[in-house]
């Protein structure tokens, strides 16, 4: 690799910074930062940023997520557990008393819905759930996302590969 | 067969030590990617428990077409992004906190004003915008290609290439005011 790029640079400056790339490339790597005052610049936040380290993960938060999932496995029947979990406020209600407050919903929605599906099958929130939960749907959780200061990531989105190349060749990365 | 394929095949069929070594393995990055979007250490944690349980509840019918962290990390996504809406709750960035970069009373210490300048680009990544926020941590603590940033974000491959460079751009240019 005689020449190198800034963008082929910049793309690996994490795992230089891990100690990742090979001795031969960190050679070409190191000599390029040498010589290029933007990608140096660059080098130096993604530098500092490693070395201060990810956020640390709570103690105990491993131990919570393995009684979790052992909830999840051996869940009893008779009772359900409604929005918790082992390290949170739970509400267990009783089987009768989901089954009473079903009817009571059954009872009122019913015509509602029936009114307003006509012939066209309506989502509801646990179809949508499951698709996430399935991979079905990967989520979107950014639509509402009133900061993005790219732009917008609807446009970035639309952009050709070659016209993102060109708009990082002129942010200078 | 990787062997988180493997484990996910043998965690259906119920073997505790093939869930517990999924969780082992993925808790870490799950809690960033929720920290990432909620910026609060409780709220993250809380987003992180219900993602697990809603993968668990779905794991036998899980098809793997996708990875199965990228799978869950969608979740966690998910979670986090529902307890934000949920919270109305916005940490504002505190960078006071975080304190002056170097004391002048202080005689120069190389240590010390690379580990302050490092907590503070550490402070600078919060105030980012999300996407921004999200495809630098998760290129630089994870190294996640960007690819899977771009399926995490909602956005493209080359999308999340671009959100990564803003954000490590605009950090750049905090660090120097």
């Amino acid at each position: 690799m005689n020449e190198i790029r800034c963008a082929d640079i910049v793309d690996r400056l994490p795992a230089l910074a891990a100690g990742q790339v090979e001795a031969t490339d960190v050679d070409l790597m190191r000599q390029h930062l040498s010589e290029c005052a933007s990608c140096r610049d660059e080098w130096t936040v993604v530098e500092l940023l490693h070395e201060a380290g990810p956020a640390p993960v709570p103690a105990g938060l491993e131990a919570r997520l393995h009684a979790a999932v052992r909830d999840v496995a051996g869940q009893t029947v008779g009772s359900s557990v409604v929005g918790g979990a082992p390290g949170r406020k739970r509400w267990r209600v009783p089987s009768w008393g989901l089954a009473a407050a079903a009817g009571i919903v059954l009872a009122v929605a019913t015509p509602v819905l029936v009114e307003r599906m006509g012939d066209a099958p309506v989502p509801t929130i646990d179809d949508v759930e499951i698709e996430i939960a399935l991979g079905e749907r990967l989520p979107s959780p950014w639509l509402d996302d009133e900061e993005d200061v790219v732009a917008g990531a609807a446009v970035l989105d639309g952009l050709s590969d070659e016209a993102l190349e060109r708009l990082l060749e002129e942010m200078g990365g | 067969m990787d062997s988180d394929a493997t484990l996910v095949d043998e965690a259906r069929r119920g073997d505790p030590a093939a869930q517990n070594r999924l969780v082992s393995l993925h808790h870490e990055i799950a809690f960033r990617v929720a920290r990432g979007i909620v910026q609060d250490d409780d709220l993250a944690a809380d987003a992180v428990q219900d993602a697990f349980m809603k993968a668990f509840r779905a794991l036998d019918r899980f098809r793997g077409d996708a990875r199965f962290r990228t799978w869950l990390l969608s979740i966690v996504v998910n979670e986090a992004r529902g307890t934000l809406r949920s919270r109305k709750r916005r940490r504002e960035s505190d960078l006071d906190a975080v304190g002056p970069v170097v004391d002048p009373a202080r005689p120069i210490d190389d240590g010390v004003v690379v580990r302050a300048e490092a907590r503070r680009a550490r402070a600078l990544v919060d105030d980012l915008p999300e996407k921004q926020r999200m495809a630098v941590t998760l290129r630089i603590d994870e190294g996640l290609s960007f690819r899977e940033i771009g399926a995490l974000i909602g956005s493209s491959e080359g999308a999340a290439r671009v959100n990564y460079h803003h954000g490590i751009r605009r950090l750049r240019e905090k660090m120097s005011e």
